[in-house]
């Protein structure tokens, strides 16, 4: 086996060394040869091109380089066992969410995945990236999903790592939203033993729009560590960037957010938002929300709050009948439910609340 | 139509920008070695631990490396520096006494006048001496020392040796142990138990000469349920090499006691200020911080309180304002380390002409610090799109019973409170006048009534056409 070891999720600006949250250290031991396919399965209309190389692609400025470092890249370059270039055709609407589910096992333990989504001007989809390991497997995920959303297009992006509690799991997702276009990302951290995620997106041009909404979960020991970015480089564009976290047992996370706005970016606007609630005292919250102005004529905001449940709604509940457990779990299902009901898909939305669920039940 | 801005003048530092010929008594070269910092110590005629702990500063000195992060501090070289410049007069308690050119710089900076009308004590220090200290007698009966560093050396050596560079040990970073080495002046002040000074104590730093270091140390101990507002003010005139400013300043709040420190600096433009402070606050004690930066080419500091007793509290209230040259990297650090203990920090900025103002924080609620609260409010105010503001808070919560909130905002004057107040009926420019002088009232507020006339006149309005 090959070991991979690199300095990831570097913060933008560097803070106090000693408090450790400048950078996360990667260390993820790869496949000797190209590993097989694994077990995938794609769900598209006739209308997306879908192919297995990226010829002919120009990726011209690479946003998701900010947070893959070149040993990585390199390794992804190398590794790719799954490789999937996904284009949505200029004015098309995809009806249903464009959905890759890939599920590791015993046979099939490693996936470094790389897939690269453009979706043409005017063009409007959602995809689903979901990612699952079988209990009990060494599973071994390595990826990385870059977007080009070009004029007036949008797309919704919703990864699902779901991976078992052994698995190894760095992710990076790179996108670039031009003149007008939306791009949302969804991301669900929920599995992994040391989950590393990364997110860098460039509102390129004007009045281009992004939301970027996360939920984590940290139970047992996990140890989450993610980085994300909105950079506003045109003029009058906008962003949220929404964070949900349930912390319990002897997790511990990391969670890095910036909004970046650059010179020239007049007339925009962001927002980023974190809270956490955590239910264990042996739990660990580092928050990092960087705000990184270089624009007078632009507004942003951040916000974070972190504690327990509030005990008089936990009396309310239980003073109505329900129990603490299931008070507790109706309580992360309200933290999580307001992005949640964003995926497009009945089926992960439950298994994400299934899992939410379990997890409080094991150590809430 | 190209959209007009709010201006907001420089400060003005007209008021600090005079200087005197360089009378120095005796100065060392420049440079910092083992012999200067020797040369130094048998100036002052310390005693020998004094002198083992600057020579091991030093030695951490050499072998720490710069920060990593925060303002590009390349262009300070040690080797330009002079460490330690006495001047020619010795420490008076006799305003009289002291020589007549350095007596025209504090009465022009006011300190005099301060001292008749509202303060209890006043320490002036005149580049690496104090060459002024007075307290009023009804407090010395009370058993309150206000003094010089050197002197409590040699006067209060028990005490001195048991805290000093205690809480900032020389390891805490490159320029900590800098100070460990070459440190000069300052004040010590100590309140009895129970004694509660109503006026406040102030100490002034002026750096008069070019090329120059100054390292004042500021030890303070306020005993059990007693109470001290403590003032400091910092200036020098401009010149072309750089000056160098590290100071550090440790506090220790006992039981229930109160301290309040406020600090208005308004260094030059060719001063790197590289300040360290930081505040143990026992149970039930409070220390409050009060900041204005205005002045400098470089300012790291981040006032730090330890909050190692249950119920400790502690606060603080910072203004920074950043104009062309200037990169002010400022902010705060908490550590919760017992539990119900409390904290709030509530920062502004304004960054103007190619100014940086960085705001810096980490609030630190260890496992012990059950039902603690911290509140963290952040407001940077840009005035032109050639300058940065940039917020870097951490936050690092290893227990769940508390309440954490933090919020920050970043942008220019809001459109829409300008078009309230006009609808009000004010002039569009009396508006935006009266929205900037809004935004620094509520350091303004906590200051002494002089200091916020003063810090008022520090930030002058220009104002023109609409906003944008």
């Amino acid at each position: 086996m090959r070991q991979l070891a690199a300095t990831i999720n570097r913060m933008p600006v560097n803070t106090w060394r000693r408090l450790d949250v400048n950078e996360a250290e990667l260390v993820m031991r790869g496949p000797d040869k190209k590993p097989g396919a694994g077990g995938a399965n794609i769900q598209a209309s006739g209308q997306i091109q879908i192919r297995q190389n990226f010829e002919g692609l120009d990726f011209g400025e690479d946003a998701a380089k900010l947070f893959v470092p070149a040993e990585m890249g390199a390794f992804i370059d190398e590794h790719t066992n799954r490789r999937h270039f996904i284009r949505i055709p200029n004015d098309h609407t995809e009806q249903e969410p464009i959905v890759l589910a890939m599920r590791l096992n015993g046979e099939n333990q490693v996936l470094v995945d790389d897939v690269v989504i453009e979706a043409g001007e005017g063009s409007n989809a959602a995809v689903i990236l979901h990612y699952t390991s079988e209990n009990g497997v060494p599973a071994y995920h390595c990826g990385r999903t870059r977007l080009i959303v070009h004029r007036n297009a949008r797309v919704k992006l919703v990864k699902v790592q779901m991976l078992g509690s052994e698995a190894a799991h760095a992710d990076a997702i790179g996108g670039h939203v031009q003149e007008g276009a939306q791009l949302d990302v969804i991301i669900a951290e929920l599995g992994a033993a040391r989950p590393l995620s990364g997110c860098n997106l460039v509102l390129d041009g004007e009045g281009a729009g992004a939301g970027l909404d996360v939920v984590y979960l940290g139970d047992g020991r996990r140890s989450l560590d993610m980085s994300y970015r909105v950079e506003h480089r045109g003029r009058a564009t906008v962003s949220d960037i929404c964070a949900k976290g349930i912390l319990l047992e002897r997790s511990k996370k990391v969670f890095r957010d910036t909004l970046d706005f650059v010179r020239g970016a007049s007339g925009s606007k962001g927002r980023e938002e974190e809270s956490v609630l955590m239910l264990s005292p042996e739990v660990r919250n580092i928050s990092v929300p960087l705000l990184l102005c270089g624009e007078d004529d632009v507004e942003g905001e951040h916000a974070m709050t972190s504690g327990r449940p509030d005990e008089r709604i936990l009396f309310y509940l239980m003073s109505r009948g329900i129990n603490e457990l299931a008070a507790k779990k109706l309580l992360a299902q309200a933290a999580f439910s307001s992005i949640i009901e964003k995926i497009p898909d009945a089926a992960v939305r439950n298994e994400i609340l299934g899992t939410v669920h379990k997890s409080i039940e094991r150590g809430g | 139509m190209e959209k007009q801005k709010t201006r907001v003048d420089d400060i003005n530092r007209e008021r600090f920008d005079f200087r005197d010929a360089d009378k120095s008594g005796y100065k060392t070269g420049k440079g910092l070695t083992a012999d200067i910092v020797t040369e130094i110590s048998k100036m002052k005629n310390e005693p020998a631990w004094m002198l083992k702990h600057r020579l091991r500063s030093l030695e951490i000195y050499h072998r720490t490396p710069l920060p990593a992060w925060g303002p590009p501090l390349g262009k300070l070289n040690m080797d330009e520096i002079v460490t330690y410049v006495k001047p020619d007069t010795g420490l008076k308690s006799d305003w009289n006494e002291v020589p007549e050119y350095i007596k025209n710089t504090f009465e022009r900076l006011g300190i005099p006048k301060a001292e008749r009308e509202s303060l209890a004590g006043v320490g002036a220090q005149y580049d690496s001496e104090v060459v002024y200290h007075n307290i009023r007698r009804e407090l010395l009966s009370q058993g309150v020392i206000y003094t010089d560093m050197e002197t409590a050396v040699q006067e209060h050596e028990d005490i001195v040796k048991e805290l000093f560079m205690k809480l900032v040990p020389p390891q805490d970073h490159k320029f900590a142990a800098l100070h460990g080495a070459v440190w000069s002046g300052g004040s010590y002040v100590y309140v009895p138990e129970g004694v509660r000074l109503a006026i406040p104590l102030q100490s002034y730093f002026r750096l008069n000469a070019p090329g120059a270091g100054q390292f004042e140390h500021t030890l303070i101990v306020v005993e059990k349920g007693a109470s001290v507002h403590f003032i400091e003010g910092c200036s020098a005139p401009k010149y072309n090499v750089l000056n160098l400013h590290a100071g550090c300043v440790e506090l220790y709040v006992r039981e229930g006691a109160t301290l309040r420190y406020s600090t208005i600096e308004n260094w030059s433009k060719n001063m790197m200020n590289l300040n360290t402070k930081r505040a143990l606050v026992e149970k039930n004690a409070t220390i409050e911080w009060i900041s204005g930066t205005f002045g400098s080419n470089t300012t790291m500091l981040y006032p730090s309180s330890i909050l190692k007793g249950e119920g400790a509290r502690s606060t603080f209230t910072g203004i920074t304002f950043a104009g062309n040259g200037q990169h002010l990297d400022t902010g705060a650090k908490v550590v919760h380390a017992a539990p119900n203990t409390s904290s709030t920090v509530s920062s502004r900025s304004i960054s103007k002409d190619g100014g940086i103002a960085v705001y810096r924080s980490v609030i630190n609620i260890l496992q012990n610090a059950s039902e603690s609260k911290s509140s963290i409010v952040c407001e940077s105010l840009m005035m032109d799109s050639v300058s940065r503001s940039d917020t870097i808070p951490v936050m690092d919560i290893r227990n769940d019973r508390v309440d954490i909130g933090h919020e920050a905002k970043i942008g220019r004057i809001s459109d829409a409170a300008i078009f309230y107040l006009m609808t009000r009926g004010l002039p569009e420019e009396e508006a935006k006048a009266m929205i900037v002088r809004g935004f620094v009232e509520p350091i303004a507020k906590e200051l002494p009534l002089e200091y916020a006339v003063e810090m008022n006149r520090l930030i002058s309005l220009e104002l023109e056409g609409t906003i944008g």
